[in-house]
């Protein structure tokens, strides 16, 4: 009988264990399963090609930074995760940013608040974009626009040669005539 | 129609405009300029629908800019389907629930 109360006490103590683990270390395990990119993410080296199936997402609080920033032909493949502004209330940067030529950002998701989703990328596709202000700020190096997403957005996409900004865009719909 | 060095914006699905942050300029799917040489961006086979505008082209002041927007579906605008605002575009094929602000030819229809 002892050992049989003991056993029991042992697999009760083991079992609430589990659901004492369980209900600590989901919501950590859930957080650091996204990447934080409050401080941007550089893109010079290698091509970024996001391990979705160990890590949920990127998310980012900052108004300012990029979460994401592309070198001269850089690649970003996110793999279907996505990119997240967890800014409470408030409204992040940009969440991928090319600083030159040849680039790619593809096959993911950017979500929230994002002043501006994706800007100056050479080639963006198959991405879904939801929340943003603009979704694609494109400029003379923006040339492909391919099977995207764009839902809840102020503006779409702007393309073309004029400045890389949203307030030109503003502007440019400020000045419209009216109807 | 296109050439490798000229903008390519196609296929893609456009829906639910809102206003912008600071909560003063309704929304638009595409705005674009020309390009300061070569052909111009090319606006081709998106589905839009839900914005104020959903097609501006712009004259931005760079030259000749010869946008082409072709084949495109629009609906539920509370503005212009497509709105020209200079830019030169040529506008072909496209299908919208409103012909005034569709030029032809084109197939106005209604979406349920």
């Amino acid at each position: 009988m002892l050992d049989f109360d003991r056993a029991r006490s042992l697999a009760r103590f083991l079992f609430m264990s589990g659901f004492v683990a369980l209900g600590v270390a989901t919501p950590f395990a859930a957080y650091a399963a996204f990447v934080d990119c409050t401080s941007t993410i550089p893109v010079s080296g290698d091509d970024l090609n996001f391990d979705a199936g160990v890590y949920e997402g990127l998310r980012t609080t900052s108004s300012t930074a990029p979460c994401i920033e592309l070198g001269n032909g850089k690649d970003v493949d996110l793999n279907g995760a996505p990119i997240v502004c967890a800014s409470a209330g408030g409204t992040c940067g940009v969440a991928i940013k090319a600083l030159a030529a040849n680039s790619v950002a593809h096959d993911g998701r950017i979500e929230g608040n994002f002043s501006v989703a994706v800007q100056g990328v050479t080639e963006v596709k198959n991405l879904k974009i939801d929340g943003s202000e603009l979704a694609v700020d494109g400029n003379d190096r923006t040339l492909r626009v391919f099977g995207n997403v764009f839902r809840n957005v102020w503006g779409g996409v702007v393309l073309g040669d004029h400045v890389v900004s949203t307030s030109f865009a503003r502007q440019l719909f400020r000045a419209r005539p009216s109807q | 129609m296109t050439t490798l060095s000229a903008p390519v914006l196609r296929d893609n699905f456009f829906e639910l405009g809102r206003l912008n942050n600071a909560a003063t300029s309704t929304s638009f799917a595409i705005s674009t300029c020309g390009t300061t040489s070569g052909s111009g961006p090319s606006i081709e086979t998106n589905f839009i629908r839900g914005f104020e505008d959903g097609i501006a082209t712009e004259n931005c002041n760079v030259g000749s800019d010869y946008v082409e927007v072709a084949d495109n579906v629009l609906s539920n605008m509370t503005g212009d389907n497509i709105l020209n605002n200079g830019g030169n575009p040529t506008v072909t094929g496209n299908i919208c629930d409103d012909v005034a602000d569709c030029p032809a030819p084109t197939s106005p229809f209604l979406l349920p």
